[in-house]
């Protein structure tokens, strides 16, 4: 995957300082903020820090900057020698990171679970999408072999790769909240395409897919927008691209997935994107602790999962 | 930037002008400087301190990269790429491209305060990736008098684009050598280009060190003192420390699996770490046996860490036997990530601290130095644990403990060995480069001297004086000029006085030991005996001319007699030359480079005539000139004459003889003087007089001097009569 639109924006709030407000991302706010920009998985990446001191800021934001570094060095497909790119050239790996081996198998399990909807293999037709490349019947075939994965070595079968960008970022955001958490930044908004917010205050986002803005806490949010990216304009062929067939469906405009990690989130919201509503519900409400709220493709606003989730007290799905 | 340094430069500055204004080139010795430069502007030019520059009330800034730059340093098109500014030390500039971060840009300016030959800032901003190589390196600001080096600012751009593709990661190189993977250094302008590689290597490994690019060798921590302690005391300074995670906070974190855990009140894991390479936690965790044991394995710059765990998790489980690996246990620390391997786990079975619980497991990991962990530094562990779920896969869940070696562990390095560039001056390389060189310079001027002091035995034999004359201006053109490039320049008078006005600094000028020495020299001999000694002996251009016009008058050229009147006139130039040109340099250094280009010295000495033909056919006519009037150049044009003639006024001897006849009886020596010094009435004009000797020659031969002759004559009847 050559090609990202996905920001990685964490706006953390030192402890002790009022709700920074109710925006995305808070960056309108006028306190004086400690930011770091760098690059997440090829996209932009930005860490704000606000109401801290400027030795404790620093000192976390460099933590931030080394945890990225550290993450992309796992997953980037950007970088040659990367644990990710390097499995995709040998097509084995030994000894990988526990971040690698972690999100891998729970990439495969997703697979299981949304029934091939959400697929790591899926890299070789994403490739030819980007380039402009019909989805061939051999590049199909490629897709959706089975991955060996322990703790001490993960293999490929021939003819595979991966790509984890539907999933690593959330990873991401999830690693860097722990480490803002670990500095003593418990309310923290991290921005990364998906929205994670570990702090026990609620914040009012607002879900562009669904017309509204919900109240939550302690949530992660992903969402997935087949315009945000798309390779050809006539056809409207975009960057969600169901593995199965290699054709980009038009089942949802938007789609936000609520759960409580941002790794889950993001795994869902590339996976659901692919699968028409009736389908997302059923998943969802397996699932369990996972809400979407969503534009469908005749835009009807569609409300599925564990609402709870999503700030809807008391509701069912 | 506060007011106060920049006050203190001025007015030193100023001071400085005033005395310049009487002392110029005196000063340049070392007892001048040091006696007239103020205290405050030396310790205020501590190396990056803004102020450098404050004669111009406002700090130079270092120069900010835009796309454009950075795209060049990246060597990529300038579509997508983005510069900004980044709030974290040292300063930087971070740059993205369409496929996400390129790296850093950095001004050598900003860090590590790059000042050029002319005490003025040399800004070059350099572009380092992730992985610590340097991308490209942009020549930004520079007032380098390369010009009169015969290089190009196109060479110094090229020298300084040859940084590209340097890995950082490659341990100390010789400043001077021509060290692998560096550009090799321009001759003829070692210090430009001496300044500009230390300026770029040192920004650089600054950039990666401090952005953690590369590893560095930081603090270093205490291996050697022990002191007595219980666990609970260890416990209590953090030098172990702790993090527990119940089974029901695992079975929460699991989620749904396979076989759920037992709800018990136990722990899922309870773990200890600490490192125990200090003697004051290792000796009393494991007594000193098992200690030894420990550390005896490890090789320099190894840590060894200490896990000790409860719980129903093993922390090191056991598929470490097949694959060699521990695959629970990682440690990680800033970007890097430690798999402890097989070969470096010591198990050790039990405590010898007072007070220790009992563990499960107690393993001692080696941490290789190799993978680039700093033991001084913060780090954390994660030990993970996992359980199947329904449908087959894992659920793992993660227990960081996080650690720092207590302060007290900590020995901080002595300041100068940190850091950048190997810690030493450039200047020192520099001197221990070439000492036969050295050696035979101080030779040169040691010979000089001693021919002065024992004038009257040298002068007093006109055969010895004439060949051991003729003999050392071959030395000096030859071996000192053509081959050791010791030509002086009006350019590094020029470039003094910029520096005392700037922010003088000795390692600049320190940077050419054979200039550095002959300036020393002259600076005494100035005193002593005038201009004369670097003219009419030490300068190459000046033994050219001379050996030329001997030649010339060998083979029968007929000479110019100028007229003294017109003579004393046409001196005027070079002085007009030489105020043009200082007075240019403080509007332009640049220009006052280009005046400069009067001095053939560059074509004729250090680039041996291969320059473009203008420069040769100047050269060569004031060489023709030089045929026919003696030291032409010298008398009429030459700036650096000039400058040296001006404080000749200064000298404190006189130790050039006259007769009281001379002049009035004779005016022999006035007609013989090989540069038109001694006026009508025998007086030498010490700014003209090149200290040939010549005439003190004549005075000591009865064969020449009219008045010996007289004396001579008078004896010989004298005698005569009294023969009769």
């Amino acid at each position: 995957m050559k090609l990202s639109r996905r920001q990685f924006i964490v706006t953390a709030i030192g402890a002790g300082v009022a709700s920074a407000g109710a925006a995305l991302v808070a960056t309108g706010d006028a306190r004086p903020a400690f930011q770091w920009r760098g690059a997440a998985l090829g996209g932009e990446a930005r860490v704000a820090l606000y109401g801290a001191d400027a030795d404790a800021a620093r000192s976390a934001l460099s933590d931030v900057a080394a945890e990225i570094e550290r993450l992309e060095a796992v997953f980037s497909l950007h970088r040659e020698a990367s644990e990710l790119s390097r499995l995709n050239r040998d097509g084995v790996l030994d000894h990988p990171s526990r971040d690698l081996a972690d999100v891998l198998a729970a990439s495969v399990a997703w697979r299981a679970r949304t029934h091939g909807a959400f697929d790591p293999t899926i890299q070789p037709l994403w490739q030819a999408a980007a380039d402009g490349l019909p989805a061939s019947r051999d590049l199909i075939d490629r897709v959706g072999g089975t991955i060996e994965i322990s703790s001490s070595r993960i293999g490929l079968p021939a003819g595979t790769a991966l790509t984890l960008n539907g999933i690593a970022q959330g990873r991401i955001a999830d690693r860097v909240t722990e480490v803002l958490v670990r500095h003593g930044f418990s309310d923290v908004v991290i921005d990364a395409g998906e929205l994670r917010l570990p702090g026990k205050e609620r914040r009012v986002v607002g879900i562009p897919a669904a017309k509204a803005a919900v109240s939550v806490a302690e949530i992660a949010i992903a969402t997935s927008e087949p315009k945000s990216l798309v390779f050809d304009r006539k056809s409207f062929r975009h960057h969600l691209i169901d593995p199965r067939t290699g054709a980009s469906p038009r089942h949802w405009l938007s789609l936000s997935v609520f759960a409580p990690t941002a790794e889950m989130a993001d795994a869902l919201s590339t996976g659901f994107a692919l699968l028409p509503h009736d389908a997302v519900a059923d998943l969802a409400s397996s699932i369990g602790d996972v809400a979407v709220l969503g534009e469908d493709g005749s835009g009807r606003i569609r409300r599925l999962g564990n609402l709870r989730l999503a700030g809807f007290e008391g509701a069912r799905s | 930037m506060a007011g106060w340094p920049q006050l203190g430069v001025r007015s030193s500055a100023v001071r400085c002008q005033r005395l310049t204004a009487c002392i110029v080139l005196a000063s340049f010795c070392a007892f001048a400087a040091t006696a007239f430069l103020p205290a405050d502007a030396t310790a205020e030019r501590a190396p990056r301190s803004g102020a450098v520059g404050s004669i111009h009330a406002t700090a130079i800034d270092p120069t900010a990269p835009d796309a454009a730059m950075a795209a060049r340093l990246f060597s990529m098109a300038e579509a997508g790429v983005r510069v900004e500014r980044s709030p974290m030390t040292p300063p930087a500039w971070i740059a993205t491209g369409p496929a996400g971060l390129l790296g850093y840009v950095a001004s050598t300016w900003e860090i590590a305060g790059s000042v050029g030959y002319s005490g003025r800032p040399i800004d070059i901003l350099i572009a380092i990736t992730p992985e610590a190589k340097i991308a490209g390196a942009l020549l930004v600001r520079h007032n380098e008098p390369i010009l009169t080096l015969g290089i190009s600012s196109e060479d110094i751009e090229r020298y300084v684009q040859g940084f590209a593709g340097y890995d950082l990661t490659t341990t100390r190189i010789e400043t001077f050598k021509d060290a692998a993977g560096l550009p090799p250094i321009i001759a003829g302008a070692t210090v430009s280009t001496g300044v500009i590689r230390d300026g770029i290597l040192r920004t650089a490994r600054t950039i990666a060190s401090g952005r953690r690019l590369v590893a560095t060798t930081g603090a270093d921590i205490d291996r050697v003192g022990f002191v007595p302690r219980s666990w609970a005391d260890l416990a209590a300074d953090g030098s172990i420390v702790h993090a527990t995670m119940s089974i029901a906070e695992a079975a929460d974190r699991f989620g749904p699996i396979a076989h759920p855990l037992e709800r018990s009140a136990g722990a899922f894991l309870d773990v200890w770490i600490g490192l125990v390479d200090p003697p004051t936690i290792g000796r009393n965790l494991f007594g000193q046996q098992s200690y030894t044991r420990a550390i005896g394995a490890l090789a320099p710059g190894d840590a060894s860490l200490f896990v000790a765990s409860n719980g129903i998790n093993s922390h090191r489980g056991t598929s470490y036997r097949q694959t060699g690996v521990f695959d629970r246990i990682e440690i990680i620390q800033g970007a890097r990530t430690i798999k402890p391997e097989a070969g470096d786990f010591l198990r050790i079975d039990k405590l010898h601290a007072a007070g220790a619980p009992f563990f499960r497991e107690i393993s001692v990991f080696r941490i290789a130095a190799d993978t680039g962990f700093r033991a001084a530094e913060p780090f954390r562990v994660e030990i993970a644990g996992w359980r199947e779920k329904a449908d087959g896969s894992q659920s793992t869940i993660r227990l960081p403990i996080s650690y720092k070696l207590p302060e007290g562990y900590v020995i901080e390095p002595p300041p100068n060995a940190r850091g950048d560039a190997g810690a030493e001056p450039l200047w020192v390389s520099a001197w221990e480069r070439k000492p036969l060189t050295i050696a035979f310079v101080v030779l040169m001027t040691a010979w000089v001297a001693a021919a002065f002091f024992a004038q009257e035995f040298f002068v007093a034999r006109p055969k010895l004086w004439y060949w051991g004359r003729m003999g050392f201006l071959a030395v000096s053109l030859v071996l000192l000029g053509w081959v050791a490039k010791g030509q002086l320049s009006v350019v590094q008078v020029v470039a003094f006085l910029q520096a005392l006005t700037h922010g003088f600094r000795w390692e600049t000028f320190l940077l050419e030991p054979v200039v550095f020495i002959l300036w020393s020299f002259v600076a005494l001999g100035l005193l002593f005996w005038g201009r004369g000694v670097y003219c009419g002996w030490l300068c190459p251009f000046g033994a050219l001319q001379e050996l030329m016009n001997e030649g010339a008058r060998k083979l029968g050229v007929k000479q110019v007699e100028v007229p003294f009147a017109v003579q004393e006139r046409l001196w005027a130039l070079k002085y007009t030359l030489f105020v043009v040109i200082v007075a240019l340099s403080f509007y332009a250094m640049e220009d006052a480079i280009i005046l400069a280009e009067v001095e053939p010295f560059k074509t004729a000495i250090s680039m041996h005539f291969m320059r473009p033909w203008p420069f040769v056919v100047f050269a060569l006519a004031l060489l023709a000139a030089g045929l026919f009037i003696e030291r032409f150049y010298c008398r009429y044009l030459c700036p650096l004459g000039a400058a040296l003639a001006i404080p000749a006024k200064l000298k404190l001897f006189d130790w050039l003889h006259r007769r009281p006849q001379c002049g009035r009886e004779c005016r022999f020596c006035e007609t013989q003087c090989t540069v038109g010094a001694i006026d009508g009435l025998g007086r030498i004009n010490p700014n003209e007089c090149i200290l040939c000797l010549r005439c003190q020659v004549i005075m000591n031969d009865e064969a020449q001097c009219v008045i010996l002759k007289r004396r001579g004559d008078r004896r010989g009847a004298a005698s005569a009569q009294a023969a009769e």
